[in-house]
């Protein structure tokens, strides 16, 4: 979802991502359980040297607590970076590929933050950015910051969402986007 | 898309659709990373990798799996526990739960369990095959993990499906019986 901020104080919001669901509602399923768990990984905040775990049940019936993100080097961990999540905004309404790695009109990128529900296996990322100038937001996009093999520090484009007609933001105002797993 | 497949011989006796296709988009290609990463069997000591462009347009390398010495608690260290997956049997009917962790009746585990990637068409099988010795019914079949459960070195398993099959398939004896995860982009 965008929503854009004016500077009377109306909020315009307008949902542009209505498929991008990966699980179905099955709440007694037990991969959409999984799922939602390694795709919870997958895109974990984890500050630079920090570590995130989850609990599960092994097949011996013992409870077991077990790091997913953690370590240098490794995708899954954060030992070169902060690993953390940004919302891209920018202007080019060239339809999206599976080849895109970067925004094509990038304006703007900023620190996403995530909250996790997990009694509801969901999850949302959410980032806002306010121009300096007026602009026109037409694509925007979902980076993560992580560890390539050799521990050096990488952008990697996630998501890129064309909106079906661009936003005029003007200065002063706010644009914010919100992505929304639900399992 | 997650479907559960499975054979008697050559013929296909049905399907279990687990989650919803959702496009050939950029975002289901990285749930396909992961996952991919995730089933992907390795020895002990080894190393589970993918490529991918950063946001400069360079191909980095990226490790999923690998192996890292001393404590390092991490599911993924393969530094102490080989990591593998597989499919398994059992005759129990009862509806699934997310709070399964194994089969309820489970009457066999294929330890030979093949994972293979059709990266032309997006997808990722994993098959398993039993053969009994005489007619079984099959009710529910399982995926599991093998994986670092604990610690740097405690090997560990863990179920991350439970299907209960409807009906129940009756397979003859001696005749192959094959279960296939179906991860489609």
């Amino acid at each position: 979802m965008v929503a854009v901020r004016r500077r009377d104080g109306r909020v315009e919001e307008r949902r542009i991502v209505v498929d991008k669901k990966v699980g179905d509602n099955q709440s007694e399923d037990l991969v959409t359980l999984w799922a939602f768990r390694l795709v919870r990984c997958l895109f974990a905040e984890v500050a630079r040297g920090g570590s995130l775990s989850f609990s599960f049940t092994d097949i011996g019936g013992a409870s077991r607590t077990q790091v997913c993100v953690s370590g240098s080097g490794v995708f899954l961990g954060a030992g070169c970076t902060d690993r953390f999540l940004f919302i891209g905004f920018g202007s080019d309404s060239t339809p999206p590929s599976r080849d895109n790695y970067g925004l094509l009109g990038e304006l703007a990128r900023v620190r996403a933050f995530q909250q996790v529900f997990e009694s509801d296996l969901r999850f949302v990322i959410f980032g806002s950015w306010s121009p300096d100038s007026g602009v026109s937001v037409c694509e925007v996009g979902l980076y993560l910051s992580v560890c390539d093999s050799g521990n050096v520090a990488r952008f990697l484009l996630i998501d890129r969402s064309v909106l079906d007609s661009c936003i005029n933001v003007g200065a002063g105002e706010a644009i914010s986007v919100t992505y929304a797993f639900q399992f | 898309m997650f479907v559960v497949e499975d054979f008697i011989g050559d013929s296909k006796v049905g399907e279990v659709v687990k989650l919803e296709s959702n496009g050939n988009d950029l975002f289901t290609l990285w749930i396909l990373r992961a996952f991919l990463s995730v089933f992907v069997p390795v020895s002990t000591g080894g190393t589970v990798s993918f490529t991918a462009l950063d946001d400069t347009g360079a191909s980095r390398t990226f490790k999923m799996k690998f192996s890292v010495a001393g404590t390092f608690s991490h599911i993924f260290n393969t530094y102490a526990c080989s990591h593998f997956v597989r499919v398994r049997f059992g005759r129990d009917s009862t509806p699934p739960s997310r709070t399964n962790f194994r089969l309820l009746q489970e009457t066999y585990v294929d330890v030979n369990t093949r994972i293979s990637l059709n990266e032309d068409a997006g997808y990722i099988l994993i098959e398993g095959t039993a053969i009994f010795p005489s007619d079984t019914t099959v009710c529910e079949v399982g995926l599991s993990l093998g994986a670092t459960v604990s610690s740097y070195n405690v090997c560990g398993e863990f179920l991350i499906d439970r299907t209960v099959l409807d009906p129940c398939r009756t397979v003859p004896a001696n005749t192959p019986y094959v279960v296939r995860y179906r991860l489609q982009v």
